[in-house]
């Protein structure tokens, strides 16, 4: 009886030691990122890591190495702020990463090259896309397993929540429709057509059997009340009403839609149409092109800060400026020659933007108001996308 | 996160107990990484972790778990795997991770087959074959090249006087750029490293670009006194053949060589302005003729443009969105270019073009207009434009173009200007006008004078997305008396990316002094293929 107390003693003092242990907060010296907000993350695809850097002081304070041939493509912060997760396209796993100490503490195999992702407003799931395997992931963020793949989308690039998260809308760039998600039971609802393959097709079938350019993403107003979705092949941009999930406008744009990209105050969405070159500009309240502009060779990005537009040309060097009160051209920053461009975020602020430069290793910070550029070098080999938590402007190629 | 000084892994149920093996040396010190699996085995389901070489193995015996006749449980995430997870990996030196997994995709590729009750050791290697088949899969279908890529990197570096060389400024060195190899692990697929190929060869090349255009037209006498031309038809076949390559920096070189064939119908309908703009600014026919060749460079951060060689000023100057090329939408010439620019000929000259990529732009250009002159000052032909980008009251975008031109080509100093404007008023709907006022002859005191407008509309009353279809309406007075209206409408359809259709019907009325005025219909065709 006494030896059975004793232990139960030991026991308790034993599992006292460890409950210590377990709730002691790790050291300072393991704890590099405090506020999830004051870092911009960089994914950098040939040195295989994503970079750490401070807004403030733009130093790298430290970056995840995700193993050799992984090839990252998207990074994104968990709403919460509690991880950093990105797709490693090239090794056909998601990885997660704890934004505390940067340490990487679960690889997923996904599907076939994961790309684009996305989190439920609740962060509780996380969807990758996975083109190539013409799926989509989902990884419950709590347990931190892959529950499901959902499958039958072509070529899935992007993923949209809508606000309440009860629905995901994926953009198919393989296809002409988007999909809808049931979020709460994980199943490919509803393929809507954005519009109709015009018949004189028939007299080009080389057009549209080979290399389609369909839909890149659903992007859904700050209301969450529609989506703009661009189709390249068809030079259209269909306005989706999310209450019944049917197209309910067709706007022409330009050649070659790239995506929509949403303004921040919800008037205006650009779309880069680069079979042309030019922009074009919906006003959300008429849906109609208010503007169409003169931009640059493979748009692959636009930012808004400081009431302005600022569209990427990725191989000419440019980023092209618009001033988004008078809709008229403002002008170009030259970053440089014989560089190539890639994505870029914007602060929370909406006065900076983190514009990633793949062939000097570098991000190019750029003032909206001033139009200054800094730029910040040796950030990793190959960098291609930037994030920052809570910004408007996060997307990816 | 877990780190793992070991070459091998743990197997954890629960979070509670922990099983450790260590991998042989086999694969000890390689990529070798904890996976899970499940198997359907002698009748039980067996689980549990094994390194990636599958060299070894700690296994759990799930078979009394209660699910083992209801596959459907494995599947519905009701089996109990979830509760193990792998952990550590076994390459020394490197962080590694907690590779969890359910038994998922295990029960989903080792399902139990129906009625399998024994045999037990054949069906887990049929399902071994059929795991490892999906796994040559999956490598087939991103068939990657696994080496690191090198590739070559332009580097700034530091170097003192001494050759040093530094990554980072020193006080003494001096910024330098160079040339670096470096070695990345990215891994290509096939289809990468063939389409970077073929892009890079694409951009050392030549680019070549054929246009060709079959013109019928027709004349129909409306007015005056007949003329031999009424009832005829009429036939123009243009061949275009562009090159375009790369010569430097920001800088390349273009020629337009050109052929045409047929006859036009200004040759019998007299009109002061060419009915069909296929023939303009050029001087022979059947043979092939050089309409351009000139070399551009982009100097002071691409917003100066200067071109020179042989050029054909109309392709800077007065231009125009919707009436201002022949091969897409009016024929009419009076609608393509402005009259009053009274460029004959293309020549050798240079313009430059100042865009700050903002409202305004400005151009300045010269070029020589007579061919037989025997030096450039008796043949000089200036231009100089400025351009505006507006949106006047919140219409879209419209482009103001004013332009002054000398012409020192004859005897005498001619002068002339012009206004060009094209306006979007909705997404589908621009209207254009043009005028221009310029000075015949020193020995005239009065000067001619030209006007026109119109509009054009697509994708709206089409049949087509990329259809469009426009208006236009031209008069020319000139000093002498002679007077011209010419009205064009047209449609086109956009058959394909490289192929349209136009239908033309264009209306004119000439005006002589101590004449009756005449009049035409011009019905015309226009098949249009490029690429």
């Amino acid at each position: 009886m006494l030896n059975s107390r004793l232990i139960m003693v030991v026991c308790g003092l034993v599992l006292a030691v460890f409950g210590v242990v377990a709730s002691t907060p790790l050291p300072a010296a393991d704890v590099k990122i405090t506020d999830p907000a004051s870092v911009v993350m960089i994914v950098n695809r040939d040195s295989n890591d994503i970079a750490f850097m401070d807004i403030k002081t733009h130093k790298i304070i430290g970056r995840t190495f995700l193993g050799n041939n992984v090839n990252p493509h998207m990074v994104m912060m968990s709403p919460d702020g509690r991880y950093v997760v990105t797709g490693g396209t090239r090794a056909n796993k998601a990885y997660i990463i704890d934004t505390r100490t940067l340490e990487l503490v679960k690889i997923i195999p996904v599907d076939i090259a994961p790309e684009h992702l996305a989190f439920s407003p609740d962060g509780r799931w996380y969807y990758q896309g996975n083109p190539e395997g013409d799926s989509i992931s989902v990884i419950d963020m709590v347990s931190l397993t892959k529950i499901k793949t959902i499958s039958g989308f072509v070529e899935p690039l992007n993923v949209t929540f809508t606000p309440d998260g009860s629905k995901a809308y994926v953009g198919n760039y393989g296809a002409h429709w988007v999909g809808v998600v049931d979020v709460r039971r994980h199943e490919l609802l509803k393929k809507i057509q954005i519009a109709e393959v015009p018949s004189f097709s028939k007299l080009d079938p080389d057009r549209y059997y080979k290399d389609i350019h369909g839909i890149n993403i659903a992007a859904i107003t700050p209301d969450g009340r529609y989506l703009y979705a661009a189709d390249g092949d068809l030079g259209v941009v269909g306005v989706i009403d999310a209450r019944e999930d049917k197209v309910v406008k067709v706007i022409r744009v330009g050649k070659d839609p790239w995506r929509v990209y949403m303004g921040h105050d919800g008037k205006y969405a650009i779309i880069p149409n680069n079979g042309d070159e030019t922009i074009s500009i919906i006003d959300i309240r008429t849906n109609k092109v208010a503007a169409t502009l003169e931009a640059g060779p493979n748009m692959t990005g636009v930012n808004y800060a400081a009431g302005k537009a600022f569209v990427i040309s990725s191989t000419s060097g440019f980023v092209y400026v618009y001033d988004m009160g008078s809709l008229k051209p403002a002008g170009r920053l030259k970053i440089g020659t014989n560089i190539q461009l890639d994505t870029a975020t914007t602060d929370t602020a909406d006065q900076k933007i983190y514009l990633a430069e793949s062939t000097t290793n570098s991000i190019v910070i750029i003032d909206g108001k001033t139009e200054a550029i800094e730029r910040v070098t040796n950030v990793g080999l190959y960098p291609w996308g930037t994030h920052i938590m809570d910004s408007k402007d996060n997307y990816c190629h | 996160m877990r780190r793992d000084d070991g070459h091998g892994f743990r197997f954890q149920t629960s979070g509670k107990r922990e099983r450790t093996s260590t991998c042989p040396n086999a694969c000890a010190g390689r990529r070798c990484g904890p996976n899970f699996f499940v198997e359907w085995q002698r009748g039980r389901y067996t689980g549990g972790c094994h390194c990636e070489c599958g060299s070894c193995a700690q296994r759990v015996d799930a078979g009394n778990a209660g699910h083992e006749d209801d596959p459907r449980a494995v599947t519905d995430h009701a089996f109990d795997w979830q509760r193990y997870v792998c952990l550590g990996s076994s390459a020394p030196g490197t962080v590694r991770s907690a590779s969890g997994r359910t038994g998922i995709r295990g029960a989903e590729t080792v399902a139990r087959p129906a009625g399998a009750q024994g045999g037990g050791d054949t069906q887990a290697l049929l399902d071994r074959i059929k795991t490892l088949e999906q796994r040559v899969s999956d490598l087939e279908t991103s068939t990657v090249l696994s080496e690191p890529e090198t590739r070559t990197k332009r580097i700034e570096v530091y170097v003192d006087k001494n050759g040093n060389e530094y990554d980072h400024p020193v006080e003494g060195a001096k910024k330098a750029v160079t040339y670096q190899r470096e070695r990345v692990y990215r891994r290509q697929t096939i289809n990468e490293k063939i389409e970077d190929a073929l892009s890079e060869q694409e951009k050392r090349s030549v680019k070549l670009g054929v246009s060709g255009a079959f013109i019928p037209q027709f004349a129909i006498h409306t007015r005056g006194n007949r003329t031999v031309a009424d009832g005829h038809a009429y036939e123009l076949a243009n061949a275009d053949f562009f090159f375009t390559a790369r010569a430097a920096q920001h800088t390349m070189f273009f020629a337009d060589i050109v052929g045409i064939s047929g006859t036009p119908p200004d040759g019998e309908v007299p009109t002061l302005t060419l009915l069909n703009s296929f023939t303009a600014r050029l001087v022979r026919q059947n043979e092939l003729n050089v309409r351009e060749a000139w070399l551009r460079t982009d100097l002071f951060s691409q917003k100066l443009a200067i071109s020179a060689g042989r050029l054909d000023l109309t392709n800077y100057f007065d231009r125009n969105a919707v009436a201002n090329d022949e091969t897409t939408q009016f024929l009419s010439d009076s609608l393509v270019n402005n009259p009053s620019l009274g460029l004959a000929v293309n020549g050798t000259g240079v313009v430059a073009v100042y865009d700050s990529k903002k409202s305004l732009t400005f151009k300045i250009g010269l070029q020589q207009s007579n061919p037989a002159a025997k030096n450039l000052s008796e043949s000089i032909y200036s231009l100089a434009e400025v351009g505006y980008r507006a949106n006047p009251l919140g219409l879209g975008q419209g482009n103001y173009r004013m332009w002054y031109r000398v012409n020192d080509t004859g005897p005498g100093h001619r002068t002339a200007f012009g206004f060009s404007a094209d306006q979007r008023v909705s997404p589908t709907v621009t209207l254009f006008g043009r005028y221009g006022d310029a000075q015949p002859s020193p020995a005239y005191t009065g000067r001619d004078r030209f006007y026109s407008g119109g509009l054009q509309i697509h994708n709206q009353l089409v049949v087509n997305p990329g259809d469009a279809w426009s208006f236009g309406y031209t008069q020319s007075d000139l000093i002498t008396g002679e007077r011209e209206r010419l009205g064009e409408g047209y449609y086109r359809f956009q058959l394909s990316e490289k192929l349209s259709l136009s239908l033309h019907l264009a209306h004119v009325i000439e005006e002589r002094a101590g004449q009756p005025k005449l009049g035409f219909l011009i019905p015309g065709i226009r098949l249009q293929a490029s690429f």
